[in-house]
């Protein structure tokens, strides 16, 4: 049985006289144990999509099934008690700006209804976990974003989820906190045992430490499956514009380039580990005789292997083109025309 | 004798009408708080941003905090003198004045804490639901909590504001500075006794404004 769910949701916002389609027929499942990762560009829907895992937004239509129980058959009451195995953290990290670290972190506890004076030593341990037991007493503004997170986390681990929801939780963090903060997850979810989703709209962010991922575009999913998958063979013009913008982050490039690399007779290639060894694109020039252009070039990590990634630019002659891409792909390398 | 006269008769009058002034300020700032911030937090509930939105509960009290707040105090003070009557048995002293700026008061303050929990980050409310937090959970460990110093703030305010109020009743049949200030200053010309009112109801208000700013002061984590 899957931890969660989720079967042909759907939800509409009544605005007035409009209807805004937030989300379409969205089918997905994640296993117990899997890190999650839900992209897309702002405004797709999945700031909405992972609220409806807990019922902060009730679907349309559809149903969530949390370990197989069916929380829109549920009331308020069970709901409440539903959404204590389901811990979340923000943006925004949205802690209590008036209590300090451990009074933020027993917060859940006392809503529970623990003793005081346990959720304090819990509070305590927690804190050390997420590294940051000499902050016990400070309050949110004395800490750094990255701190917050860190709180907002033990926060979050204080009632012993199964499940934690993490939306856009590094987006407000600079690129060495957010690092930072994805290994600490990667830690929770292997020690805990953790099932973690993360709503995200960085292509690294899923890379780094997801295993599965579901692409959302215009309230759609248009592609889900393993992350290496959906990397080398990305078939949503959604899921290949999110790798390509995310290349493109890497490297200042100018919106001209960008252009240039969208437009035009260009092919993305992706290495696997054991492709990088033959030198094929100084090969193929020489079988050909014809230079091509690369346009981008980079490696990246993808669930801890290094992918090599190329865009080049082809001849025109159609032709010679077509004989390039097979004379690659004999050579066991995975390419894709990008043509937006 | 001189009109302007300052006897020993005068200056007690002034101290004990002082602590009168105090009590009466205290006292109605106090039930009108036991009024006013039930009252105020319902409104921020049930607004449409709220956490429980009722448009019927929140159009009824808005519209009568509305009206309440719309009559002016001296008017407010003659239309309440049956009510208040009825209540404690006399119209006038500081009893009477109190129940009269209970009731001008609460209204005030029911804006003052509608608006203060209004601030209260929505980020925060909705993590506090995300833990399976119940509405009451929400009011009394997020909501006022997290507002504890924009609700001091606001009691400050209102302090002030009441002790403006107890003058003005106090000419019309209320007890205290104001009813002195009146009878002993403006009615016998004594300006000298009229000037000395002033004084120590500029010198209530600082007090009074100053430690209710330290406070705030004190209990403000956010920056």
């Amino acid at each position: 049985m899957s931890e969660i769910e989720v079967r042909h949701l759907s939800k509409t916002f009544q605005q007035k006289d409009l209807k805004v389609d937030a989300l379409t027929d969205i089918n997905l499942s994640v296993e117990k144990g899997d890190i999650y990762g839900i992209i897309g560009m702002s405004g797709a829907g999945k700031s909405t999509l992972v609220r409806c895992l807990n019922f902060l937004e009730k679907p349309t239509d559809g149903q969530v099934l949390i370990d197989g129980q069916n929380l829109s058959t549920m009331n308020e009451k069970q709901l409440r008690r539903q959404r204590m195995k389901i811990a979340m953290i923000f943006q925004n990290f949205n802690l209590l700006s008036q209590k300090n670290s451990i009074d933020n972190i027993c917060f859940p506890m006392l809503i529970q209804g623990k003793p005081r004076a346990e959720a304090k030593k819990r509070a305590k341990e927690l804190l050390e976990i997420v590294g940051l037991s000499e902050k016990a007493k400070s309050y949110p503004s004395q800490l750094s974003g990255g701190q917050k997170q860190r709180v907002a986390i033990a926060r979050a681990l204080a009632c012993d989820p199964k499940i934690l929801l993490c939306d856009e939780a590094t987006s407000a963090l600079d690129p060495q906190t957010t690092e930072s903060i994805l290994n600490l997850l990667k830690e929770i979810n292997e020690k805990m045992g953790i099932t973690i989703v993360i709503i995200t709209h960085q292509m690294a962010v899923i890379q780094k430490i997801c295993n599965r991922v579901a692409i959302i575009e215009n309230g759609h999913l248009v592609e889900d499956g393993r992350v290496s998958d959906i990397f080398a063979h990305p078939k949503s013009h959604a899921a290949r514009e999110l790798i390509l913008r995310d290349a493109h982050g890497t490297v200042p490039t100018s919106a001209a380039q960008v252009d240039e690399i969208r437009s035009g007779q260009k092919i993305r290639i992706v290495f696997s580990a054991n492709s990088s060894f033959e030198p094929v694109i100084a090969n193929m020039i020489l079988q050909f005789g014809q230079p091509v252009n690369i346009l981008l070039a980079n490696t990246r990590d993808v669930g801890g292997v290094a992918k090599g990634e190329m865009i080049l630019q082809l001849p025109d002659d159609r032709d010679l083109r077509f004989k390039m891409e097979d004379y690659l792909k004999e050579r066991g390398l995975e390419l894709e025309e990008v043509d937006d | 004798m001189n009109p302007n006269a300052m006897t020993p008769q005068l200056w007690n009058l002034l101290y004990t009408d002082t602590w009168l002034t105090i009590y009466m300020v205290i006292m109605s700032t106090l039930f009108g708080y036991v009024i006013g911030l039930p009252l105020g937090i319902i409104l921020n509930v049930t607004d449409k941003d709220g956490i429980a939105p009722n448009r019927v509960i929140y159009r009824i009290l808005d519209v009568i905090t509305n009206i309440m707040r719309s009559v002016p105090f001296i008017i407010l003070l003659m239309v309440l003198m049956p009510f208040t009557k009825w209540l404690i048995g006399k119209s006038y002293g500081s009893e009477a004045t109190i129940v009269a700026l209970v009731i001008s008061a609460a209204p005030y303050i029911s804006r003052m804490v509608e608006s203060s929990l209004d601030e209260v980050d929505k980020g925060v409310i909705e993590a506090a639901r995300s833990m399976g937090a119940n509405n009451w959970t929400i009011i009394f460990r997020v909501l006022l909590s997290e507002a504890k110093t924009s609700l001091i703030v606001g009691a400050t305010i209102t302090l002030g504001t009441v002790i403006g109020y107890t003058a003005m009743a106090g000419s019309i049949g209320g007890g205290g500075l104001g009813a002195d200030a009146k009878m002993y200053g403006y009615q016998r010309g004594n300006m000298i006794f009229l000037g000395w009112t002033i004084v120590i109801l500029v010198i209530l208000f600082q007090i009074f404004q100053m430690v209710g700013m330290k406070i705030a002061q004190k209990t403000d984590h956010r920056k």
